[in-house]
């Protein structure tokens, strides 16, 4: 299935992008997407996911449809969710 | 480190006076907000007018001034109000904090009323009252430029007011360092109306601390890591970076918080800024992030225009007021800055002026020929104006947003956006139900520094679009652990670089001052702050129904946007509220009990105002 990640931030300044669409398997998971992200804009690597564990570094986080955060990344995407892929965070 | 020194200046009388304080005393206040919170209790007396003589300016340092510990040299400064008429705790970071350290000082009251416009110097241990003809009228960086030109020595650093303090516009601020500000709740206009220009100072005693080297290898550290990703969205877009997130969410504030998102947001983002603006970035004293993003317009009817740009000025003059030109808001920001003005105030007044030009409530007549339509971005530039020199419809603004929709009335009251009388900031709290409790019982407003309750609504630990019993000990929590950094006066920029603030913070204080501290202690001096706060506030007059929202987000559900259909419901608003005072051990009308003042070590604040 076809899932669609809207960067923000850290993300989008490495990919160049605004959003991107990855094919993964029905049934996979977050952390499914994040490889996925990860093999088409290797940049990600290091800075944004950490290449051995494939967790995102924080303060990045997934965010469903603007709705709903997922506790971890073996949360199951559905066909037609937007993932967020953004920080919240302000203070100074 | 400390000197157990405490500089009292009466510019009514010209005389100065040291207080001494003990270990006791400063393990106790510590520093930042809670020194400048219970400096301000001792020192304005009830009934004391904001703008009149018996109000003081209460600043205090923080332990890490002048130190090598990153991000810590920062001064708060506490005084009442004139937006709130309660507690105004302010912070601001860079060289004038580590030039108190090295004069000498932990902490400075200035009380009275000059019989003429005056700049004081505070030049190590001698304080000179000089005249300020001269430099009334001018703004904020030139104001600190020829202070600097008059002593003669790049060492020195002021604390200035421009126009805007002058002419006691209520959320006049104070500047320092060419645009670090204490900002919110007018400390300008209390500078202002005590005549005092500036505060200059010149230290020049050295600052030692108790653990040289495990002090360098702890802030080694901590530098290295807010070289990584846990900052990059402050180093590289600054803080203007949150424009698309919060537009996503549909929480960014637009044309007066009619709307949560903005069709303008990728013109006013982080990033478009970054391409097409953004000259450099500038740090403050001692800070390895450097997250001030200063802008410059090139071009345009706005050519010239420069200043750093930060989320909440962007917003408050920008999606807030329906304005898509980056140029526009830099110019307007700029002009705030060298006002002396804050930016969040001044954009959410001039957002409801707007609202009323909307609604026929004000007319073209009101605004001396202006049409100030959303997006109008030259009109804003022009109210900024008119604010800080209280020219026209600016004398009114320049009250606030509460004061004045009580004068023009009309309905207008019910889209002015303010909490206490402090206008809101930029995080729509309808889709952030947490949030929005956080704003309702905030001590100086609402506010996003003071209360980081946005971040369980926005990781998701709970739903944000709905109120819940649990969200008074969730506001508790983020409003301590907000609290820890600005009594330690760290900016909160880097949160993110601790893996236990609650243990590594007391470490670096240890290290500094030579003071044990547990994490225990902490967390005690956090409660301890925020009670100091609510005692002030109590003190000076808060009831219960001063913690409660405008009603637009009682009443006004979003109507677009990834919090469409989000309101704050009363009800849900009072169970939060209670919840909130439950877990902060105050009584269900939000009083504070004997015993938990006792228990905090605040015996006579107990006598005052314990129940």
């Amino acid at each position: 299935m076809e899932i669609t990640v809207e960067f923000f931030g850290l993300p989008r300044r490495l990919s160049g992008v605004k959003e991107t669409t990855v094919e993964v398997k029905e049934g996979a998971t977050l952390r499914d997407v994040v490889k996925a992200l990860a093999a088409k804009f290797p940049s990600f690597l290091g800075d944004l996911i950490n290449p051995e564990t494939y967790e995102l570094e924080p303060p990045y986080f997934f965010n469903v449809n603007a709705r709903y955060v997922p506790r971890s990344l073996e949360y199951q995407p559905k066909e037609g969710e937007r993932l967020l892929l953004l920080f919240v965070e302000a203070g100074g | 480190m400390y000197w157990g020194k405490i500089l009292h200046i009466d510019v009514s009388e010209r005389k100065t006076h040291v207080q001494y304080v003990d270990e006791e005393w400063l393990r106790k206040y510590v520093g930042g907000v809670c020194m400048a919170s219970r400096l301000a209790y001792d020192n304005i007396p009830v009934g004391a007018d904001p703008l009149g003589p018996e109000n003081a300016l209460c600043f205090a340092n923080s332990a890490f001034s002048g130190t090598i510990v990153p991000v810590g040299t920062k001064y708060a400064v506490a005084t009442k109000s004139p937006e709130t008429g309660f507690l105004g705790d302010c912070l601001s970071g860079s060289y004038f904090a580590a030039a108190m350290k090295r004069a000498g000082y932990d902490g400075i009251v200035v009380k009275g009323k000059a019989d003429r416009p005056i700049w004081i110097f505070i030049d190590d241990d001698a304080v000179y009252f000089n005249d300020a003809t001269d430099l009334w009228g001018m703004e904020t960086f030139p104001t600190e430029e020829a202070i600097r030109a008059k002593v003669g020595d790049e060492r020195v650093r002021a604390c200035t007011i421009g126009p805007a303090g002058e002419r006691l516009v209520r959320f006049a601020n104070l500047t320092n360092d060419r645009g670090r500000q204490a900002g919110r709740t007018g400390p300008g206009a209390v500078m202002g109306s005590k005549l005092i220009k500036a505060i200059a100072i010149r230290g020049t005693k050295p600052v030692k601390v108790a653990d040289p080297q495990n002090l360098l290898a702890m802030s080694q550290k901590l530098a290295e890591l807010a070289q990584t990703t846990k900052t990059e969205k402050y180093r590289i877009l600054g803080t203007p970076a949150n424009v698309l997130n919060m537009n996503r969410l549909g929480i960014l504030p637009t044309r007066n918080y009619q709307q949560g998102e903005f069709e303008g947001a990728e013109k006013i983002s982080g990033e478009y800024m970054h391409e097409h603006y953004t000259e450099k970035a500038v740090a403050c004293a001692g800070c390895p992030i450097a997250c001030e993003q200063v802008t410059h317009v090139k071009e345009g009817e706005f050519k010239g225009a420069r200043t750093s740009v930060d989320y909440e000025s962007l917003y408050a003059v920008g999606s807030n007021c329906g304005v898509d030109s980056m140029a526009a808001i830099v110019a307007a920001i700029e002009r705030c800055d060298l006002y002396g003005m804050d930016t969040l105030s001044t954009g959410v007044t001039i957002s409801w002026a707007m609202e009323c030009f909307q609604r026929g409530i004000l007319t073209k007549e009101d605004f001396d020929g202006l049409e100030p339509v959303w997006g109008n971005g030259k009109a804003v530039v022009e109210l900024v104006r008119k604010i800080a020199y209280r020219e026209g419809i600016g004398d009114l603004l320049a009250e606030g947003v509460k004061r004045a929709a009580a004068k023009v009335g009309k309905g207008s009251e019910h889209f002015a956006m303010h909490v206490k009388g402090l206008e809101c900031c930029g995080y729509d709290a309808r889709g952030m139900q947490t949030f929005a409790l956080g704003c309702a019982v905030g001590t100086r407003g609402p506010c996003h520094n003071r209360s980081l309750a946005y971040e369980p609504d926005a990781k998701g630990e709970v739903d944000r679009l709905k109120a819940g019993p649990e969200r008074g000990k969730l506001a508790k929590g983020t409003e301590d652990f907000a609290g820890v950094f600005d009594i330690m006066m760290f900016c909160k920029f880097i949160r993110g670089c601790f893996k236990d603030i609650w243990s590594e913070i007391p470490q670096l204080y240890t290290y500094t001052t030579g003071f044990a501290m547990t994490p225990d202690d902490l967390r005690q001096l956090a409660e301890r702050s925020w009670n100091i706060k609510k005692a002030f506030n109590i003190r000076h007059g808060w009831t219960m129904k001063d913690d409660w929202l405008p009603p637009r987000w009682l009443k006004d559900p979003l109507p677009s946007g990834g919090s469409k259909g989000a309101y704050v419901k009363e009800d849900d608003l009072r169970m939060m509220i209670q919840s909130y005072y439950e877990a902060r051990g105050w009584t269900p009308e939000g009083l504070i009990p004997k015993e938990k003042l006792i228990s905090l070590g605040l015996d006579d604040i107990a006598e005052d105002i314990g129940v």
